[in-house]
C-alpha cells in the first residue's frame, strides 16, 4: 500500500494506490466551523446535491444514472470532527478491470455534476425539510436512539458541541433557498476541501480529473477540539413507557486525541468496557446477568467516556454501584495482567482490520492530513504495545464521574 | 480438495470435506489482514422439535435455537470467547430463522482460532447453572427488541401472513419459553442439529489454503453419528393470509406502514429456485424499487419520505417481499401502495431497464467481494440453498426479460398485508 499527498491548485490530494481491493473509492470532504447559524442550510444543500443534479433532475434519474455505473455508490454525509462541520461526499464504484474500461471516465463526470451542478429548486427544498423534520420526528421511535440523543443534549448542554451535525430541527422551516445557495458557494468557494483517491488507480489520470474540478485550496482547519472544563451536572431521569431502562454514565478524562496519555487511555476503554472481554462486560453481563449490553465508548474530541447499558428499572442502582466498583478496582490495580493483555490485543485487532476497509482508508489519510499522525499503522501498534499496567493505573486515577441519565419506564420510580 | 478459480473476478475458491464430513470452502483473499470464519448449521427459530432415537417427534420450548447459540460458547463454567481474544480474534454467532452461524474474526493464529471455533461447536459444555444465569440475559435482549416499534411491526405482519408457519415466532422465543428453556432441550437439540454432515465452514483469508485445510484435516476431531435426528416437518401453510390488514398505537412521533406480499417458493432445483428469486427481485425492484415511478409519484404527493424501503426474503419453505416507509397518513399510503400494486400485473419491463439491472447486479456483486464479512455470508446463505455465490451470476445472466416479465402473476390480493403503525404523539 502506498500512500502520498500531491497538492492540485493548493488542494491536499490523498493518493492510497494498493491492489488490495477490487473497489475504487474517491472521497471529497468540505470543512467549514460548526455553528448553529449554518449548520443546517449546509446539510441541506448536502441533501439537495445527493437527491438530484441538472442532469439528473429527479431522484429517479440520479438512481438510474448510479446502477447503470455498475451500482456505483454514492453517499453524502454531513458530520461533526470537533470544532468542525464536514461535508462529506463519497464515491466507490467496481474497478473498470471488472466491469467496463470506459467507467471511471463516466464517474468521474458524475462526480463533477453532482459537485457543480446541483439542482437548488423551492420543490426539492420542501422535500428535503419535510424528509429531514420527519427524520428528526423519528429518533423518537428507536427508544435507544432517543435515550441518546436526550442524553447528549443534556451532557452538551453548555458545551460547544451541543449542535447536531444533520441541523437544528427548529430551524428547519426558516430555512430558504437563498441560504441553501449561498451554503453551497460557501463551500465552493471558500471552505477548505481534501479529497482522496484509493484502491488500484493510474495517478496521473486520478489527478488530471482533480485539475478538471473549480476548487481551488486553502488551508485545512488547525485547531480541531476543545479543552473545555466540564463541570459536574446533576443526574436526570426521564421517563416513558419501556420494556427496558436506559443508563448512560460519563466519565470525565481531560485526556485529548494525541496527548500523551491519549493511547494509555484507549487502552484503559478497551479494558474497561469496549470489548466483549472488558471488565464491565463480566461483571454487569456474565457474573450478575443484569444485562444483554454494557458497553464504554472514548470520544478523544471531549475527552469523555460513555458508559451505557439497558436493563429492568429495578437493576439500575444495582448496575451503577457495579459499575462505579469497577472503576475503583481498575484506579487500585485490582485487575489482572491477562486482563491488560486482553485490552491491548483488542485495540491492536481493530486498528489492522480498520486498514481491510477501502473507505477507512480515506479516513485514515484525512487524520494524517489534520493531525500529522502517520498514515500507516506501525506507530499506533508499537504505542498501544508500550503501555503499562502503572500507566492504565494512572489514568484511571483522572477520571471522575461527571454525569448519569436515565431513560426509564413510567411505572417504576426506584431509580 | 478442489480448486475453482474465476478469472472475471480473480477469486480463488478452495473447497473439501475435512474428514470426509464438515463441508469446508476457503475463500483466498490475498492481501487482507483480517481472516473472517463461519460455522453454520441449519437450525434457526422455526426448528421447535426433534425425532429422537425412535423417531417420535419431541417438541421443545420456543427461542431454543437461539439460547443454544449464547450457550455454546460456554467451557468449563466460563465464556470461551476469552481464548479467542488472546489469540486477536473476536467471536460473535446469530440465529436466523432457518439458520445459526458461530464466526470470529482474527487478525492472527487463523487455524488455532478455527480449530477452537469447531470444537466448541460440536462439543459445548452447558451446564446447569449457566443455563439458568443467561435467563434473564437473553429476557432483556428480547426487552431491547420490544421497545422497537419497527420489530413488533415487523412481527405484526408477519403474523398476519402466516396462519401455522413458525415463522410467526419470534427468535428469541418468549418470556415464559426463554424460562421454560433447561438444559435437556439444549443438549437434545444440539445432538439432532449440530452434526458435521450439515455444518458448513467457509474460511476468508489470505493465508496459504493447502497449509490451513492441511493441518485442519490432520487435527479436527468432529463427533459421530447421533440417535437424534432434525424434525423436517413443517406444518401445512395455506397461501393465503390470515387477515388483510391490521393496526397499533405505539409511542412514535412518525406513523408507518409496512406491507407484505406473501409468495410461495418455486418447488424445484436449488438452481430453478435461485433463478425464480433473483427474476422476482428483479421484477419487485424495477416495479416498486427507488428507481421505479411508483416511487417517485409516491414522493412527490408526499405520502411516504426517503425512508421507504423493499425487501425480498426468499427461502425453501417460505418467501415474502415486504414494502414499508414511514408516513404521514398511513391509511393514505397503505390504499395507495395496495393500487400500485394491483397496477403492477399489467406493467411491461422495458429492455432498457432490465439491461440496467443486469450491470447493477454485477457490479453490486464486485463491490461485495471487498467486504470479507459479507462475502462470507453471502456464500454461507446460498450454500445452504445449495448454489455456490460465485454461480450466480451465471445463473442471473441465464434469466430473460420474459421471465422477469412473468413475475406480475404473483401480484395477487390474496397475498397481500399490512401493518399500520399509529403514532400516538
Amino acid at each position: 500500500m502506498k500512500f502520498e499527498t500531491a497538492y492540485v491548485n493548493a488542494i491536499p490530494v490523498h493518493l492510497i494506490q494498493t491492489e488490495q481491493f477490487k473497489t475504487l473509492n474517491i472521497t471529497v470532504r468540505f470543512f467549514d466551523a460548526l455553528s448553529e447559524n449554518t449548520v443546517t442550510s449546509r446539510h441541506l444543500a448536502l441533501a439537495m446535491m445527493k437527491a438530484k443534479s441538472q442532469r439528473y433532475p429527479s431522484r429517479k434519474a440520479m438512481t438510474k444514472a448510479l446502477e447503470t455505473m455498475y451500482d456505483t455508490q454514492f453517499s453524502a454525509q454531513s458530520m461533526n470532527l470537533g470544532t468542525q462541520h464536514i461535508n462529506q461526499f463519497s464515491f466507490s464504484l467496481p474497478a473498470p478491470a471488472f466491469t467496463d474500461a470506459s467507467l471511471l471516465t463516466e464517474v468521474f463526470a458524475f462526480i463533477k455534476e453532482v459537485l457543480h451542478n446541483p439542482l437548488f429548486d423551492e420543490k426539492s427544498l420542501r422535500e428535503e425539510k419535510q424528509f429531514l423534520d420527519d427524520y428528526f420526528k423519528a429518533e423518537y421511535t428507536n427508544k435507544t436512539r432517543y435515550a441518546a440523543k436526550r442524553y447528549y443534549e443534556h451532557l452538551y448542554k453548555d458545551h460547544p458541541y451541543n449542535i447536531n451535525a444533520l441541523g437544528v430541527e427548529e430551524k428547519i422551516p426558516d430555512v430558504t433557498l437563498s441560504d441553501v445557495t449561498d451554503a453551497y458557494n460557501g463551500m465552493m468557494k471558500d471552505n477548505p476541501v481534501q479529497i482522496s483517491v484509493s484502491g488500484d488507480f493510474d495517478r496521473e489520470r486520478a489527478l488530471d480529473f482533480v485539475k478538471t474540478l473549480p476548487l481551488e485550496g486553502r488551508p485545512l482547519p488547525k485547531d480541531l477540539f476543545i479543552r473545555h472544563d466540564f463541570k459536574t451536572l446533576t443526574p436526570v431521569k426521564e421517563t416513558m413507557e419501556l420494556s427496558q431502562d436506559r443508563l448512560f454514565m460519563t466519565l470525565r478524562s481531560d485526556i485529548y486525541y494525541k496527548d500523551e496519555d491519549y493511547f494509555p487511555l484507549s487502552v484503559f476503554n478497551a479494558m474497561f468496557g469496549e470489548s466483549s472481554e472488558s471488565l464491565l462486560f463480566r461483571e454487569v453481563r456474565e457474573n450478575h446477568s443484569l444485562a444483554y449490553y454494557v458497553h464504554s465508548g472514548y470520544a478523544p474530541f471531549s475527552s469523555l467516556i460513555t458508559v451505557l447499558s439497558g436493563m429492568e428499572g429495578r437493576h439500575i442502582e444495582k448496575a451503577k454501584t457495579l459499575i462505579r466498583q469497577t472503576l475503583k478496582r481498575v484506579q487500585e490495580g485490582d485487575f489482572k495482567d491477562e486482563d491488560l493483555i486482553l485490552a491491548k490485543k483488542h485495540r491492536i485487532s481493530q486498528i489492522k482490520k480498520s486498514y481491510d476497509n477501502i473507505r477507512n482508508l480515506s479516513l485514515k489519510g484525512l487524520r494524517h492530513s489534520l493531525f500529522n499522525v502517520p498514515f500507516e499503522e506501525t506507530s499506533h501498534l508499537e504505542a498501544i504495545d508500550m503501555v503499562s499496567r502503572e500507566d492504565i493505573i494512572r489514568v484511571a486515577n483522572t477520571l471522575t464521574w461527571v454525569f448519569t441519565y436515565v431513560l426509564g419506564s413510567e411505572n417504576n420510580e426506584t431509580n | 480438495m478442489k480448486r475453482i478459480e474465476y478469472p472475471n473476478y480473480k477469486e480463488t475458491l478452495y473447497h473439501t470435506r475435512l474428514k470426509k464430513r464438515l463441508s469446508t470452502y476457503f475463500i483466498h483473499k490475498p492481501g487482507f489482514s483480517k481472516s473472517y470464519v463461519t460455522l453454520s448449521t441449519p437450525i434457526g427459530s422455526i426448528h421447535q422439535s426433534y425425532l429422537d432415537e425412535t423417531g417420535s417427534v419431541q417438541e421443545v420450548p420456543k427461542g431454543v435455537a437461539h439460547f443454544l447459540e449464547h450457550k455454546v460458547f460456554e467451557k468449563d463454567g466460563a465464556d470461551i470467547s476469552k481464548a479467542f481474544s488472546l489469540q486477536e480474534a473476536s467471536l460473535n454467532a446469530f440465529t436466523e430463522h432457518n439458520q445459526t452461524t458461530y464466526l470470529f474474526s482474527a487478525t492472527n493464529h487463523l487455524l488455532s482460532n478455527t480449530q477452537r471455533l469447531i470444537e466448541m461447536f460440536f462439543y459445548p459444555e452447558f451446564t446447569e447453572t449457566g443455563v439458568e444465569k443467561e435467563k434473564n440475559i437473553i429476557t432483556e435482549e428480547l426487552n431491547m427488541h420490544l421497545d422497537d416499534p419497527y420489530y413488533k411491526q415487523y412481527h405484526g405482519l408477519i403474523n398476519n401472513l402466516y396462519h401455522t408457519h413458525p415463522i410467526r415466532d419470534d427468535i428469541l422465543g418468549t418470556k415464559q419459553s426463554i424460562q421454560a428453556i433447561t438444559l435437556d432441550h439444549l443438549r437434545d437439540m444440539h445432538e439432532a442439529y449440530y452434526t458435521p454432515d450439515v455444518a458448513t465452514l467457509v474460511i476468508v483469508s489470505g493465508a496459504d489454503a493447502n497449509t490451513v485445510l492441511g493441518a485442519l484435516e490432520s487435527t479436527v476431531t468432529l463427533p459421530g453419528q447421533t440417535s437424534k435426528r432434525p424434525n423436517p416437518a413443517l406444518p401445512e401453510e395455506p397461501s393465503h393470509v390470515v387477515r388483510k390488514k391490521a393496526d397499533e398505537t405505539l409511542n412514535v412521533k412518525m406513523p408507518s406502514v409496512l406491507l407484505g406480499l406473501k409468495l410461495t417458493p418455486f418447488d424445484g432445483s436449488a438452481v430453478e429456485r435461485i433463478k425464480d428469486s433473483l427474476s422476482l427481485s428483479i421484477f419487485l425492484d424495477l416495479a416498486l424499487g427507488k428507481s421505479s415511478d411508483l416511487y417517485e409519484a409516491l414522493l412527490e404527493k408526499g405520502i411516504i419520505n426517503d425512508t421507504y424501503g423493499l425487501e425480498v426474503a426468499y427461502e425453501k419453505n417460505y418467501a415474502y417481499a415486504l414494502i414499508g416507509s414511514e408516513t404521514p397518513d398511513p391509511h393514505e399510503a397503505d390504499t395507495t401502495l395496495r393500487e400500485a400494486i394491483k397496477d403492477l400485473k399489467t406493467l411491461a419491463i422495458s429492455r432498457e431497464d432490465f439491461n440496467r439491472v443486469k450491470r447493477q447486479m454485477l457490479g453490486n456483486f464486485i463491490l461485495g467481494l471487498d467486504h470479507p464479512e459479507s462475502l462470507a455470508y453471502q456464500f454461507t446463505d446460498y450454500i445452504q440453498s445449495d448454489v455456490n455465490y460465485y454461480d450466480v451470476l451465471t445463473i442471473a445472466s441465464e434469466i430473460t426479460l420474459e421471465e422477469v416479465s412473468a413475475q406480475s402473476r404473483r401480484l395477487d390480493d390474496a397475498f397481500l398485508s399490512s401493518y399500520i403503525v399509529r403514532a400516538n404523539k
